[in-house]
Protein backbone atom coordinates (compact mmCIF):
# COMPACT_ATOMS: atom_id res chain seq x y z
CA UNK A 1 0.00 0.00 0.00
CA UNK A 2 3.06 2.29 0.95
CA UNK A 3 3.31 4.73 -2.06
CA UNK A 4 -0.12 3.96 -3.63
CA UNK A 5 -2.19 7.09 -4.80
CA UNK A 6 -5.02 7.91 -2.73
CA UNK A 7 -8.60 7.88 -4.26
CA UNK A 8 -9.24 11.77 -5.67
CA UNK A 9 -12.64 11.44 -4.13
CA UNK A 10 -11.74 10.28 -1.04
CA UNK A 11 -11.41 12.52 2.09
CA UNK A 12 -8.33 13.40 4.54
CA UNK A 13 -8.72 14.29 8.31
CA UNK A 14 -6.69 16.72 9.60
CA UNK A 15 -6.34 17.22 13.25
CA UNK A 16 -6.90 20.98 13.94
CA UNK A 17 -6.36 23.26 17.28
CA UNK A 18 -7.55 26.88 17.65
CA UNK A 19 -4.31 27.99 17.88
CA UNK A 20 -3.03 27.24 13.94
CA UNK A 21 -5.22 25.26 11.21
CA UNK A 22 -8.52 26.32 12.04
CA UNK A 23 -10.38 29.39 10.63
CA UNK A 24 -12.87 31.23 12.68
CA UNK A 25 -15.71 33.05 11.25
CA UNK A 26 -17.13 36.72 12.73
CA UNK A 27 -19.24 34.90 14.73
CA UNK A 28 -16.48 33.06 16.59
CA UNK A 29 -17.11 29.58 15.69
CA UNK A 30 -14.71 26.95 13.38
CA UNK A 31 -15.45 27.83 9.78
CA UNK A 32 -12.85 26.21 7.99
CA UNK A 33 -9.47 25.13 7.89
CA UNK A 34 -6.57 27.61 8.20
CA UNK A 35 -4.51 27.76 4.61
CA UNK A 36 -1.57 26.67 6.81
CA UNK A 37 -3.08 23.09 6.26
CA UNK A 38 -2.19 23.23 2.95
CA UNK A 39 1.08 24.18 3.15
CA UNK A 40 3.63 21.71 1.92
CA UNK A 41 6.72 20.65 3.73
CA UNK A 42 8.97 18.00 2.91
CA UNK A 43 6.84 15.39 3.88
CA UNK A 44 3.57 17.01 2.28
CA UNK A 45 0.44 17.61 4.02
CA UNK A 46 0.20 15.05 6.85
CA UNK A 47 -3.27 13.61 7.41
CA UNK A 48 -5.36 10.42 8.02
CA UNK A 49 -7.39 8.72 5.25
CA UNK A 50 -10.86 8.49 6.33
CA UNK A 51 -11.88 5.94 3.40
CA UNK A 52 -9.11 3.58 4.64
CA UNK A 53 -10.44 2.66 8.13
CA UNK A 54 -12.64 -0.44 8.13
CA UNK A 55 -16.66 0.47 9.22
CA UNK A 56 -19.83 1.01 7.75
CA UNK A 57 -20.24 3.94 6.10
CA UNK A 58 -18.31 7.27 6.32
CA UNK A 59 -19.50 8.28 9.66
CA UNK A 60 -18.46 5.11 10.95
CA UNK A 61 -14.80 5.60 9.24
CA UNK A 62 -14.57 8.58 10.32
CA UNK A 63 -15.25 8.02 13.72
CA UNK A 64 -12.50 5.80 13.66
CA UNK A 65 -10.22 8.47 12.74
CA UNK A 66 -10.78 10.31 15.32
CA UNK A 67 -10.52 7.69 17.95
CA UNK A 68 -6.83 6.60 16.37
CA UNK A 69 -5.98 10.22 16.80
CA UNK A 70 -6.47 10.09 20.43
CA UNK A 71 -3.66 7.55 20.65
CA UNK A 72 -1.20 9.41 19.49
CA UNK A 73 -1.99 13.06 20.31
CA UNK A 74 -3.01 15.41 23.12
CA UNK A 75 -6.35 16.09 21.90
CA UNK A 76 -8.88 18.91 23.44
CA UNK A 77 -12.09 20.10 23.63
CA UNK A 78 -11.29 22.76 21.67
CA UNK A 79 -10.00 20.96 18.93
CA UNK A 80 -11.50 20.08 15.74
CA UNK A 81 -10.53 17.77 12.81
CA UNK A 82 -10.89 19.19 9.06
CA UNK A 83 -12.01 17.08 6.66
CA UNK A 84 -11.14 17.34 3.36
CA UNK A 85 -11.43 15.76 -0.64
CA UNK A 86 -7.89 14.69 -1.70
CA UNK A 87 -8.47 15.99 -4.99
CA UNK A 88 -9.10 19.81 -3.49
CA UNK A 89 -6.10 19.18 -1.67
CA UNK A 90 -4.08 18.64 -4.71
CA UNK A 91 -5.27 21.38 -7.13
CA UNK A 92 -5.26 24.12 -4.32
CA UNK A 93 -1.74 22.84 -2.99
CA UNK A 94 -0.26 22.89 -6.53
CA UNK A 95 -1.59 26.33 -7.11
CA UNK A 96 -0.61 27.99 -4.18
CA UNK A 97 2.67 26.03 -4.59
CA UNK A 98 3.09 27.36 -8.25
CA UNK A 99 2.65 30.84 -7.02
CA UNK A 100 4.54 31.19 -3.79
CA UNK A 101 7.39 28.88 -4.84
CA UNK A 102 7.23 29.10 -8.82
CA UNK A 103 6.71 25.45 -8.18
CA UNK A 104 5.30 23.47 -10.83
CA UNK A 105 5.30 20.20 -9.81
CA UNK A 106 1.77 18.55 -9.32
CA UNK A 107 0.81 17.21 -6.24
CA UNK A 108 -0.72 14.00 -5.96
CA UNK A 109 -1.54 11.54 -2.61
CA UNK A 110 -0.26 8.93 -1.56
CA UNK A 111 -0.12 6.57 1.48
CA UNK A 112 3.08 6.29 3.50
CA UNK A 113 2.30 4.85 6.49
CA UNK A 114 2.91 6.83 10.34
CA UNK A 115 3.24 6.34 13.82
CA UNK A 116 -0.67 6.11 14.57
CA UNK A 117 -1.69 4.06 11.96
CA UNK A 118 -1.08 3.06 8.13
CA UNK A 119 -3.01 5.14 6.94
CA UNK A 120 -1.55 7.84 7.09
CA UNK A 121 -1.26 9.74 3.10
CA UNK A 122 0.97 12.58 2.25
CA UNK A 123 -0.06 15.02 -0.35
CA UNK B 1 4.64 73.47 19.00
CA UNK B 2 3.13 70.13 19.29
CA UNK B 3 0.68 71.75 21.99
CA UNK B 4 -0.86 74.53 20.38
CA UNK B 5 -1.42 72.46 17.34
CA UNK B 6 -3.17 69.61 19.38
CA UNK B 7 -5.20 72.25 20.56
CA UNK B 8 -6.18 73.33 18.10
CA UNK B 9 -6.91 70.00 16.40
CA UNK B 10 -9.22 69.11 19.27
CA UNK B 11 -11.40 72.67 19.22
CA UNK B 12 -11.67 71.68 15.36
CA UNK B 13 -13.24 68.06 16.21
CA UNK B 14 -10.67 66.87 13.50
CA UNK B 15 -6.92 65.31 14.29
CA UNK B 16 -6.53 64.14 17.61
CA UNK B 17 -2.81 63.17 17.44
CA UNK B 18 -0.07 66.33 18.45
CA UNK B 19 2.54 67.26 15.88
CA UNK B 20 6.23 67.03 15.86
CA UNK B 21 8.34 70.03 15.13
CA UNK B 22 8.07 69.01 11.50
CA UNK B 23 4.21 69.24 11.42
CA UNK B 24 3.76 65.39 11.53
CA UNK B 25 1.31 63.50 13.80
CA UNK B 26 3.29 62.78 17.07
CA UNK B 27 3.48 58.83 17.54
CA UNK B 28 2.59 58.32 20.77
CA UNK B 29 5.85 56.79 22.86
CA UNK B 30 7.97 58.44 20.04
CA UNK B 31 7.46 62.65 20.72
CA UNK B 32 7.09 64.04 23.67
CA UNK B 33 4.07 65.32 23.88
CA UNK B 34 4.24 69.01 25.98
CA UNK B 35 1.40 71.83 26.44
CA UNK B 36 1.46 74.90 28.05
CA UNK B 37 -0.32 76.17 31.45
CA UNK B 38 -3.10 78.17 30.18
CA UNK B 39 -5.86 75.65 31.62
CA UNK B 40 -8.64 74.06 29.32
CA UNK B 41 -7.88 71.48 27.36
CA UNK B 42 -4.09 71.18 26.56
CA UNK B 43 -2.65 67.88 25.42
CA UNK B 44 -4.23 64.68 24.51
CA UNK B 45 -2.63 61.77 24.06
CA UNK B 46 -4.17 59.54 21.40
CA UNK B 47 -4.40 55.58 22.44
CA UNK B 48 -5.06 54.03 19.21
CA UNK B 49 -1.40 54.90 18.28
CA UNK B 50 -0.12 52.69 21.02
CA UNK B 51 3.45 51.18 20.36
CA UNK B 52 3.23 47.71 19.43
CA UNK B 53 3.89 44.84 21.26
CA UNK B 54 3.53 47.11 24.38
CA UNK B 55 0.38 46.33 25.91
CA UNK B 56 1.29 48.35 28.95
CA UNK B 57 2.30 52.29 28.55
CA UNK B 58 4.00 54.43 31.18
CA UNK B 59 3.61 57.83 30.83
CA UNK B 60 5.80 60.29 32.97
CA UNK B 61 4.52 63.67 33.91
CA UNK B 62 5.74 66.89 35.06
CA UNK B 63 3.33 68.93 36.83
CA UNK B 64 -0.54 68.46 38.48
CA UNK B 65 -2.91 68.03 35.88
CA UNK B 66 -6.63 65.54 35.34
CA UNK B 67 -6.84 62.82 33.24
CA UNK B 68 -9.54 61.58 31.21
CA UNK B 69 -9.99 58.15 29.96
CA UNK B 70 -12.30 57.97 26.91
CA UNK B 71 -14.29 55.85 25.36
CA UNK B 72 -17.24 56.39 23.30
CA UNK B 73 -17.74 53.00 21.96
CA UNK B 74 -17.73 50.77 25.13
CA UNK B 75 -14.79 50.81 27.84
CA UNK B 76 -10.90 51.06 27.92
CA UNK B 77 -9.47 47.92 29.36
CA UNK B 78 -6.79 49.04 31.60
CA UNK B 79 -4.48 52.39 32.06
CA UNK B 80 -1.16 52.12 33.17
CA UNK B 81 1.04 55.47 34.08
CA UNK B 82 3.70 56.81 36.49
CA UNK B 83 4.00 60.22 37.99
CA UNK B 84 7.10 62.36 38.44
CA UNK B 85 7.94 65.76 39.59
CA UNK B 86 6.09 69.48 39.45
CA UNK B 87 5.32 68.98 43.27
CA UNK B 88 3.65 65.93 42.76
CA UNK B 89 5.34 62.86 44.46
CA UNK B 90 6.47 60.11 41.94
CA UNK B 91 3.03 57.54 42.07
CA UNK B 92 1.80 54.91 40.07
CA UNK B 93 -1.14 54.61 38.73
CA UNK B 94 -3.14 51.06 37.58
CA UNK B 95 -6.70 51.47 36.74
CA UNK B 96 -8.94 49.22 34.59
CA UNK B 97 -12.23 50.45 33.36
CA UNK B 98 -15.36 48.79 32.15
CA UNK B 99 -17.93 50.85 30.40
CA UNK B 100 -17.04 53.95 31.76
CA UNK B 101 -16.83 52.99 35.14
CA UNK B 102 -13.54 52.49 37.21
CA UNK B 103 -13.00 48.52 38.38
CA UNK B 104 -9.77 49.27 39.81
CA UNK B 105 -7.23 51.25 41.28
CA UNK B 106 -3.95 50.58 42.48
CA UNK B 107 -0.67 52.19 43.87
CA UNK B 108 -2.02 55.50 43.26
CA UNK B 109 0.25 59.09 44.31
CA UNK B 110 1.08 62.34 44.17
CA UNK B 111 -1.28 64.07 42.22
CA UNK B 112 -2.75 61.51 40.72
CA UNK B 113 -3.89 60.03 44.14
CA UNK B 114 -7.68 59.77 44.02
CA UNK B 115 -8.83 60.48 47.24
CA UNK B 116 -10.88 63.31 46.00
CA UNK B 117 -11.89 61.63 43.28
CA UNK B 118 -11.82 64.64 40.74
CA UNK B 119 -7.93 64.27 39.83
CA UNK B 120 -8.24 61.31 37.41
CA UNK B 121 -11.66 61.21 36.09
CA UNK B 122 -12.83 58.30 33.81
CA UNK B 123 -15.25 59.32 31.34
CA UNK B 124 -17.68 57.55 28.64
CA UNK B 125 -18.45 60.12 26.28
CA UNK B 126 -15.56 61.35 24.08
CA UNK B 127 -16.64 61.21 20.91
CA UNK B 128 -16.66 64.27 19.78
CA UNK B 129 -13.10 65.07 21.16
CA UNK B 130 -11.16 61.95 19.71
CA UNK B 131 -13.37 61.00 17.03
CA UNK B 132 -14.17 57.30 18.54
CA UNK B 133 -11.95 55.03 20.30
CA UNK B 134 -10.42 55.19 23.80
CA UNK B 135 -7.79 58.45 24.66
CA UNK B 136 -5.89 59.75 27.22
CA UNK B 137 -6.56 63.21 27.52
CA UNK B 138 -4.21 65.61 29.68
CA UNK B 139 -6.58 68.50 30.99
CA UNK B 140 -5.06 71.40 32.19
CA UNK B 141 -1.67 72.24 34.34
CA UNK B 142 1.41 72.11 32.09
CA UNK B 143 4.37 70.39 31.96
CA UNK B 144 5.15 67.21 29.04
CA UNK B 145 5.12 63.74 28.80
CA UNK B 146 6.52 61.15 27.14
CA UNK B 147 5.43 57.67 26.58
CA UNK B 148 7.76 55.17 27.05
CA UNK B 149 7.53 51.11 27.36
CA UNK B 150 7.01 49.47 30.39
CA UNK B 151 7.88 45.87 28.95
CA UNK B 152 7.02 44.09 26.08
CA UNK B 153 5.58 41.76 27.41
CA UNK B 154 4.05 40.58 30.51
CA UNK B 155 3.78 36.49 32.31
CA UNK B 156 0.67 37.14 34.21
CA UNK B 157 -0.89 38.44 31.27
CA UNK B 158 -2.14 36.22 28.93
CA UNK B 159 -1.74 36.15 24.99
CA UNK B 160 -5.58 37.10 24.48
CA UNK B 161 -5.43 39.59 27.07
CA UNK B 162 -2.88 41.08 25.93
CA UNK B 163 -4.36 40.74 22.35
CA UNK B 164 -7.59 42.15 23.75
CA UNK B 165 -5.57 44.80 24.90
CA UNK B 166 -4.36 45.61 21.53
CA UNK B 167 -7.92 45.66 20.06
CA UNK B 168 -9.03 48.05 23.09
CA UNK B 169 -6.58 50.42 22.31
CA UNK B 170 -7.35 50.28 18.66
CA UNK B 171 -11.22 50.20 18.45
CA UNK B 172 -11.54 54.09 17.50
CA UNK B 173 -10.10 52.91 14.04
CA UNK B 174 -12.83 49.67 13.35
CA UNK B 175 -16.27 49.87 12.64
CA UNK B 176 -18.46 48.46 16.09
CA UNK B 177 -19.33 45.26 13.90
CA UNK B 178 -15.32 44.64 13.31
CA UNK B 179 -14.53 44.97 16.88
CA UNK B 180 -17.13 42.52 17.84
CA UNK B 181 -16.32 39.86 15.29
CA UNK B 182 -12.45 40.35 16.40
CA UNK B 183 -13.25 39.84 19.97
CA UNK B 184 -15.09 36.36 19.13
CA UNK B 185 -12.37 35.29 17.08
CA UNK B 186 -9.50 36.17 19.12
CA UNK B 187 -11.38 34.41 21.89
CA UNK B 188 -11.84 31.66 19.99
CA UNK B 189 -7.92 31.12 18.68
CA UNK B 190 -6.55 32.32 22.06
CA UNK B 191 -8.46 31.24 24.44
CA UNK B 192 -7.43 28.06 25.70
CA UNK B 193 -3.82 29.04 27.07
CA UNK B 194 -2.90 25.51 28.15
CA UNK B 195 -2.70 24.55 24.54
CA UNK B 196 -0.71 27.98 23.75
CA UNK B 197 1.56 26.87 26.17
CA UNK B 198 2.01 23.40 24.90
CA UNK B 199 2.45 24.37 21.25
CA UNK B 200 4.66 27.26 21.87
CA UNK B 201 3.11 29.50 19.84
CA UNK B 202 4.53 32.57 20.04
CA UNK B 203 1.41 35.32 19.21
CA UNK B 204 2.60 38.26 16.97
CA UNK B 205 1.53 41.32 18.15
CA UNK B 206 2.68 43.22 15.44
CA UNK B 207 0.63 40.86 13.13
CA UNK B 208 -2.41 41.47 14.86
CA UNK B 209 -2.13 45.87 14.99
CA UNK B 210 -1.54 45.09 10.84
CA UNK B 211 -4.91 43.52 10.47
CA UNK B 212 -6.24 46.11 12.22
CA UNK B 213 -4.63 48.79 10.41
CA UNK B 214 -5.65 46.89 7.42
CA UNK B 215 -9.26 46.76 7.95
CA UNK B 216 -10.01 50.52 9.33
CA UNK B 217 -8.04 51.60 5.83
CA UNK B 218 -9.79 49.43 3.63
CA UNK B 219 -12.96 48.55 5.06
CA UNK B 220 -13.88 45.49 3.55
CA UNK B 221 -17.18 44.67 2.46
CA UNK B 222 -17.17 41.06 4.64
CA UNK B 223 -15.49 40.91 7.57
CA UNK B 224 -12.87 37.93 7.13
CA UNK B 225 -12.65 34.42 8.72
CA UNK B 226 -9.81 34.36 10.86
CA UNK B 227 -6.87 32.19 11.81
CA UNK B 228 -3.02 31.90 12.82
CA UNK B 229 -0.27 30.42 11.05
CA UNK B 230 2.49 28.04 12.90
CA UNK B 231 4.24 31.24 13.04
CA UNK B 232 1.96 33.03 15.20
CA UNK B 233 1.26 35.38 12.73
CA UNK B 234 -2.47 36.35 11.54
CA UNK B 235 -3.98 35.68 8.71
CA UNK B 236 -7.53 36.92 7.51
CA UNK B 237 -9.10 35.15 4.57
CA UNK B 238 -12.11 35.67 2.35
CA UNK B 239 -13.86 33.08 0.07
CA UNK B 240 -16.35 34.47 -2.34
CA UNK B 241 -17.34 30.66 -3.21
CA UNK B 242 -16.18 27.32 -1.84
CA UNK B 243 -13.72 26.94 -4.26
CA UNK B 244 -12.16 30.21 -3.74
CA UNK B 245 -10.08 31.72 -1.28
CA UNK B 246 -8.15 34.80 -0.78
CA UNK B 247 -5.71 34.68 2.78
CA UNK B 248 -3.69 37.96 3.46
CA UNK B 249 -1.52 37.09 6.28
CA UNK B 250 0.42 40.44 8.38
CA UNK B 251 3.86 40.10 8.97
CA UNK B 252 5.87 42.06 11.62
CA UNK B 253 6.52 44.57 8.69
CA UNK B 254 3.93 44.57 5.71
CA UNK B 255 1.67 41.61 4.48
CA UNK B 256 1.69 38.96 1.76
CA UNK B 257 -1.27 37.23 0.04
CA UNK B 258 -2.17 34.27 -2.04
CA UNK B 259 -5.39 33.76 -3.84
CA UNK B 260 -7.23 30.42 -5.85
CA UNK B 261 -10.10 30.23 -7.50
CA UNK B 262 -10.37 26.94 -8.62
CA UNK B 263 -13.86 27.67 -10.22
CA UNK B 264 -12.18 29.93 -12.83
CA UNK B 265 -10.95 28.70 -16.36
CA UNK B 266 -8.52 28.28 -16.02
CA UNK B 267 -8.07 28.14 -12.46
CA UNK B 268 -6.49 31.57 -11.41
CA UNK B 269 -4.06 31.54 -8.86
CA UNK B 270 -1.83 34.53 -7.56
CA UNK B 271 0.54 35.20 -4.41
CA UNK B 272 2.44 37.96 -3.36
CA UNK B 273 3.71 40.93 -0.99
CA UNK B 274 1.83 44.38 -0.73
CA UNK B 275 2.12 47.22 2.13
CA UNK B 276 -0.63 47.42 4.10
CA UNK B 277 -1.91 50.95 2.70
CA UNK B 278 -2.14 49.92 -0.55
CA UNK B 279 -4.11 46.93 -2.28
CA UNK B 280 -2.39 47.90 -6.17
CA UNK B 281 -0.12 45.55 -5.94
CA UNK B 282 -2.63 42.53 -5.85
CA UNK B 283 -4.51 41.79 -8.87
CA UNK B 284 -8.17 41.38 -10.04
CA UNK B 285 -10.50 39.50 -8.79
CA UNK B 286 -8.51 38.93 -5.74
CA UNK B 287 -8.78 42.35 -4.60
CA UNK B 288 -12.42 42.75 -5.58
CA UNK B 289 -13.03 40.21 -3.51
CA UNK B 290 -12.12 42.36 -0.66
CA UNK B 291 -12.84 45.43 -1.69
CA UNK B 292 -15.10 47.39 -4.38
Amino acid sequence: LKGDPVPPDDHLAIHCQPSHLIEIDEAGEPSGVSPDVFRVDEEGISSNWIEFEKGDGFDAQFSKACLLLTFGRTVRASHRMGVLVVAQVTAVGTAANKSSRGDTRSLGGTVEPGSCADNRPST
Amino acid sequence: VSAVTAIQDIEAGRSILGRDPAGEPSRFGRTPTTWPATGGVAGLLDLRRLPLDAPRVSQSFATAFSVNVTSPVGSVSRALGSLVGGGTAPGHFLAGIANGSVQTLIGSGGALAVANGSVLTFTNSGGALVGGGPALTIIGGSGSALTSYVGSSDDATSVLARCCELLQSRRGLLRPYEIVALERQLIALLSDADEIAESELTVSMRSLDGLIEFLAEHRPRVHPRLSLTRAGLFAASWSPHPRAKLTLTFTPDAAEWVGVDLVATPPARGAGAFVIGALAGMPQPFRGWIVD
